[in-house]
């Protein structure tokens, strides 16, 4: 476990009631895991399920906190990261209050600013949900 | 749903047909969303726009979907409250096997801000 709780502030911008990451559990080369616990206090809970675009949301957060965490280590302070493109999404189930979210972060080379990220999120080594995204960051 | 007037508010909407509508919407600036994303700076969060295509969506068919795939969506622009208080939802939502073919646009008169392809099913427990 690299980063938990309040040190992931250290990480991203984004904050409560927003704040879609929690964990992450390692960080090498080009891949990253990070994790969430579902919580009832979840903003993109519907139904007791995280809605979609709390997906999508979980997943851009934690390309940010590896993004963040090579910043750190490269000693700059940790970039705002904006969504620029979502392809190839796919929801395969939607994960309840309880579930441990643990997600896997592929980060492919930057290009004027823009990066190209894989994400796949997996609920107890079932994958729930995967996608594409391009972020670009200021 | 989960954004509908927290997130936005659909003041009018036009219907071409079953399949095409467009809805005009404002951006809540007193959304919780901004406390977080970010704080002191608020941008709207490119997902609660693509929620908002979905809702908008779910009000042309009037069926509760499901987001199960997003072929492309390219997110053009940086909107929020400030920026573009009011926009325009356009949708099209072509029936397809177990839901719909949705394409969306959020655009005000000067900016596009976001372009969607994706897939929205009708949940297997509501078939």
């Amino acid at each position: 476990m690299l980063y938990e709780g309040e040190a992931i502030k250290t990480l991203i911008p984004q904050r409560d009631p927003i704040m879609m990451v929690d964990k992450v559990w390692s960080a090498e080369g080009e891949v990253a895991v990070t994790g969430l616990t579902v919580t009832e206090r979840n903003y993109f809970l519907e139904d007791g399920l995280v809605a979609e675009p709390g997906l999508i949301e979980h997943i851009a957060q934690s390309a940010s906190a590896f993004a963040g965490h090579r910043a750190h280590i490269a000693g700059q302070e940790a970039p705002i990261g904006y969504i620029g493109e979502v392809k190839k999404f796919r929801l395969y189930r939607r994960p309840a209050v309880g579930e441990e979210l643990k997600t896997t972060i592929t980060m492919g080379t930057e290009v004027n600013g823009i990066t190209l990220v894989k994400g796949e999120v997996r609920s107890a080594d079932e994958v729930i949900a995967e996608t594409q995204m391009k972020i670009f960051c200021e | 749903m989960l954004l509908k007037n927290k997130f936005f508010k659909v003041d009018s909407s036009e219907l071409s047909d079953a399949t095409h509508a467009v809805y005009h919407v404002t951006l809540l600036a007193d959304c919780d969303c901004y406390r977080g994303h970010f704080p002191g700076k608020p941008v709207s969060p490119g997902v609660c726009n693509i929620e908002m295509i979905k809702e908008c969506a779910e009000l042309l068919t009037g069926k509760d979907l499901l987001l199960t795939a997003i072929k492309q969506c390219r997110l053009t622009a940086v909107a929020s409250p400030a920026v573009c208080p009011q926009v325009d939802v356009t949708i099209s939502a072509e029936e397809a096997e177990n839901g719909y073919t949705v394409t969306g646009l959020i655009a005000d008169s000067k900016t596009s801000y976001m372009e969607f392809k994706g897939t929205l099913s009708i949940p297997l427990s509501s078939i």
